[in-house]
């Protein structure tokens, strides 16, 4: 991931989106936004259990 | 303000169920609401004037020959336009849509709340693609808030918020992806329910991201909300998501009093600073005689996975429009979008198992309680003018801020009612979150319900200006 204008221009690139030039510095600007809440994620303590739940659901708990 | 405006739709219902009030007359005092007060607020985009008047002569006709025609008889409701109706192109806040066909029969939620004896009134304006916290659309225009038009209504529900706020139907329906019944909630003075993760269907509603959006009602009381929840739940074969449980006890079980709850109020993460999102928190605890606080751990990093997944799968629901497209978004949703398909995969995998922990500890401390009450938003509605609000004693752009206390609640399903304040920071409503364990929407039913027969959180119709009367 980036916040680099040529590189993320790139990178969509690949996805297929061709982003206009003028909106590259907007679209940096909040990969860069991402990019503090990518390192959140991935600094965030993460429990070996809960590394096996790749798809998430709903814990079934009845409280009823 | 006519007086029909005043009501609430229990009030309606039982009006005209008793026969004091036709199901025509209650249709004809909502357009005439409409028409003094929509141009100023842009809270619908479509109005189904030709059905409502049909669909109220037939609930005419059925009173008339003695049939229960349901708990809602009569009570003029509107929908998000991102809520299929026949006949009507979804447009979901967007100009990209308007190129869709129009949808061919109505969401399961309308169908559901017209057989509980309720009348569609038309669509409500949104937020692009409801990826917006403020009520902003540059397609059809911003809606702006009742109880002062200077200031934003929230979104992304931004129409349901204004139309119930300013007394034009006493129910409407928004969706809440990371908070978007909420905030305009709290910013309107409505009571807005979020319930949990797979207790109502969002088939024939356009998507957003599919792993956290919900559909939920707006109104100004506890008891519309319960009567409302009670037509909407259950399981659709159109949601995979929704799931095949006991129906809530909504309506039975609001007066049942919270004596025998463990209300706790939220620390840590969701204690705010001084300001009137503590103090509408400070007054609501006060009303319950809280003693007792709780704390979701790891809210801060939930929160960061919110933001990823929805930038995430938003973009994943948008990819073919910004491949082919771009231009066609409003500019700050569309950069927003396309910077999330660059969010890399390991991010969004370990989001999602951020969730599964996080609902899992959630889930322990509700073992302790059985409700948390929090700020829903950290200030009440900004001005259209500006950008930043004080926060903490800052000016500080509060676009970032908005979805702080509503997105990590969002992010793991759990059932939450917004009760709103009123008059805490001048003629400014500001909301409470009730957030109550999975699947116990009852209970953050009940606490509102107590906080709204105590007098400490109340909706009454904004006194908007009616321009054009």
């Amino acid at each position: 991931m980036t916040d680099n204008e040529s590189e993320a221009k790139s990178g969509l690139a690949t996805l297929g989106i061709s982003p206009s030039e003028d909106r590259l510095p907007a679209i940096a600007a909040i990969l860069k936004q991402n990019m503090g809440m990518v390192s959140a994620v991935m600094s965030a303590p993460l429990r070996p259990r809960c590394e096996n739940a790749p798809v998430w659901t709903l814990p079934e708990r009845d409280t009823e | 303000m006519n007086e029909w405006t005043q009501l609430s739709a229990a009030d309606i219902a039982k009006d005209v169920r008793a026969g004091r009030m036709t199901a025509r007359q209650s249709v004809e005092a909502s357009l005439d609401r409409i028409r003094k007060t929509d141009a100023d607020l842009i809270a619908f985009t479509t109005l189904t004037e030709a059905r409502a008047l049909q669909t109220a002569d037939r609930v005419d006709a059925r009173i008339a020959k003695g049939e229960d025609v349901g708990p809602l008889a009569g009570v003029p409701f509107a929908v998000k336009d991102l809520v299929d109706i026949a006949g009507v192109i979804t447009r979901a806040g967007s100009a990209i849509n308007m190129d869709n066909a129009p949808a061919d029969a109505d969401a399961p939620v309308i169908t559901r709340l017209e057989a509980a004896g309720a009348i569609l009134m038309g669509a409500l304006n949104m937020g692009e693609y409801a990826y917006d916290f403020t009520g902003e659309n540059d397609h059809v225009g911003s809606t702006r808030n009742p109880h002062d038009t200077e200031r934003r209504p929230g979104g992304s529900s931004g129409g349901s918020g204004a139309a119930a706020a300013a007394g034009m139907v006493p129910l409407t329906i928004g969706s809440d992806t990371n908070g978007s019944i909420r905030v305009p909630s709290s910013w309107c003075g409505l009571f807005g329910l979020k319930a949990t993760y797979g207790r109502v269907p969002r088939s024939g509603t356009f998507p957003f991201v599919d792993s956290l959006d919900h559909i939920g009602p707006m109104a100004r009381s506890a008891s519309d909300l319960a009567l409302a929840l009670e037509a909407m739940q259950g399981v659709d074969a159109g949601d995979p998501v929704c799931v095949d449980r006991p129906a809530c006890p909504a309506v039975s079980t609001l007066d049942k009093g919270v004596a025998d709850l463990r209300i706790a109020r939220g620390s840590g993460y969701f204690a705010p600073p001084d300001g009137p999102a503590k103090d509408a928190l400070d007054r609501v605890c006060a009303a319950l005689d809280i003693k007792l606080d709780a704390d979701l751990p790891g809210a801060a990093a939930a929160r960061a996975s919110a933001a990823l997944i929805t930038g995430v799968e938003g973009a994943a629901t948008h990819t073919e429009a910004l491949q082919t497209r771009p231009e066609d978004f409003g500019r700050p949703m569309r950069d927003r979008l396309v910077a999330g398909a660059l969010v890399p995969g390991i991010a969004y995998v370990r989001a999602q198992r951020l969730r599964r922990q996080f609902a899992e500890d959630a889930a322990e401390v509700f073992r302790h309680v059985d409700a948390i009450l929090t700020p829903a938003t950290p200030f009440p509605a900004p001005r259209v003018d500006s950008d930043t609000v004080m926060i903490d004693g800052q000016e500080q752009p509060y676009r970032p801020h908005i979805g702080i206390y509503t997105q990590p609640i969002s992010f793991i399903g759990l059932p939450v009612v917004c009760v709103p304040v009123q008059n805490i920071a001048g003629h400014l409503p500001i909301g409470v979150q009730i957030i109550a364990p999975a699947w116990r929407e009852d209970i953050a039913l009940r606490i509102a319900y107590a906080l709204e027969q105590s007098g400490t959180c109340a909706a009454p119709v904004a006194l908007l200006k009616e321009l054009s009367a």
